[in-house]
């Protein structure tokens, strides 16, 4: 294709026509790289010493999120708007969760309200 | 909020053995020139340790099965079941630390001190009801695991020796600070104080 549209713009004198057309390509090598999906990811989140950690966790849509429970007594990850709810973890058990939504929720122990949370989805 | 009998006594305890382990300049002096062997030996032993903390959980799972059967709050009544729930898995975990390390838990006056301070607050809640139950119940809830965070800062982790147990110690304080908080905001949402 090089060769063609080199001959036909060279023809044409046009330097610049060349140039339009590799920032053409380009931009459509770009436009498929940005259209091939994400890998959704996995990321992990502690129940430790009553505490969740990170405290603030940003993920993706599609994204995988694990709570694991690394206490002795068990825990839950409740978003305060009721979007989500582990139920009870036990002590050393886990439970996962879809970001299916973008957002941003606010989330809680609720045996022990003092442990908070927030989730981010973009 | 008054505090019950039991609360105060514990609270005097963690500042009688902090007394007892401070020196005065005198005996401070003296004391410089003795062998480390013979100086001030800690207040309590891990076994001493070991009993108070089974005895701390035990009390607190007790006066959380008094309310599940006497509160009429539902805030009240999901606060006793973490109660019990939590303190018998600390209590669980200890036992078998100490068994890991070949403890026993050894009673002693501390231990039984609570335990029978704990029966006169048994008692003083049963005689009570409604909201009136609820009240007394997390104010005890408040003033007990203070009392008992002043006893694992100032007696127990830094008397422990064993250093597992002392990580067990250090470990279980965020449950009791949890605890604390939990037990401060429904008290204030009672409208106690």
């Amino acid at each position: 294709m090089r060769s063609r549209c080199v001959g036909s713009f060279e023809s044409r004198g046009g330097r610049a026509h060349r140039h339009l057309n590799a920032a053409a390509a380009l931009l459509v090598v770009l436009a498929a790289a940005c259209a091939t999906p994400r890998e959704p990811q996995r990321h992990e989140v502690a129940m430790a010493a009553f505490a969740f950690d990170p405290d603030t966790l940003r993920v993706s849509v599609g994204d995988t999120i694990v709570w694991h429970n690394r206490d002795v007594v068990p825990h839950t990850a409740t978003s305060s708007d009721g979007a989500w709810d582990s139920g009870a973890i036990a002590a050393q058990g886990s439970w996962s969760f879809v970001a299916e939504t973008a957002g941003e929720s606010e989330y809680v122990c609720t045996l022990h309200p003092s442990m908070t949370g927030v989730l981010v989805v973009q | 909020m008054r505090m019950v009998r039991g609360t105060w006594l514990l609270a005097a305890l963690v500042a009688t053995a902090c007394a007892g382990a401070d020196s005065d300049t005198a005996e401070t002096a003296e004391q410089d020139t003795q062998p480390a062997a013979e100086q001030a030996a800690p207040a309590l032993t891990d076994a001493q340790i070991a009993a108070i903390v089974v005895a701390a959980n035990s009390i607190d799972v007790r006066y959380g099965e008094i309310a599940r059967e006497r509160a009429s709050d539902e805030r009240v009544k999901q606060f006793a079941e973490t109660m019990i729930t939590d303190h018998t898995a600390v209590n669980q975990s200890a036992g078998e630390l100490v068994g890991r390390l070949g403890v026993t838990p050894q009673e002693n006056d501390v231990s039984r001190s609570l335990e029978a301070s704990a029966a006169d607050t048994r008692e003083d809640l049963t005689t009570k009801s409604g909201a009136e139950f609820d009240r007394a119940y997390i104010g005890n809830e408040v003033a007990y695991h203070r009392a008992v965070l002043d006893a694992l800062d100032n007696l127990l982790i830094p008397n422990a020796t064993n250093a597992e147990l002392k990580a067990t110690l250090e470990g279980v304080r965020p449950a009791f600070q949890a605890h604390l908080e939990h037990a401060e905001s429904i008290q204030q949402a009672l409208g106690g104080a």
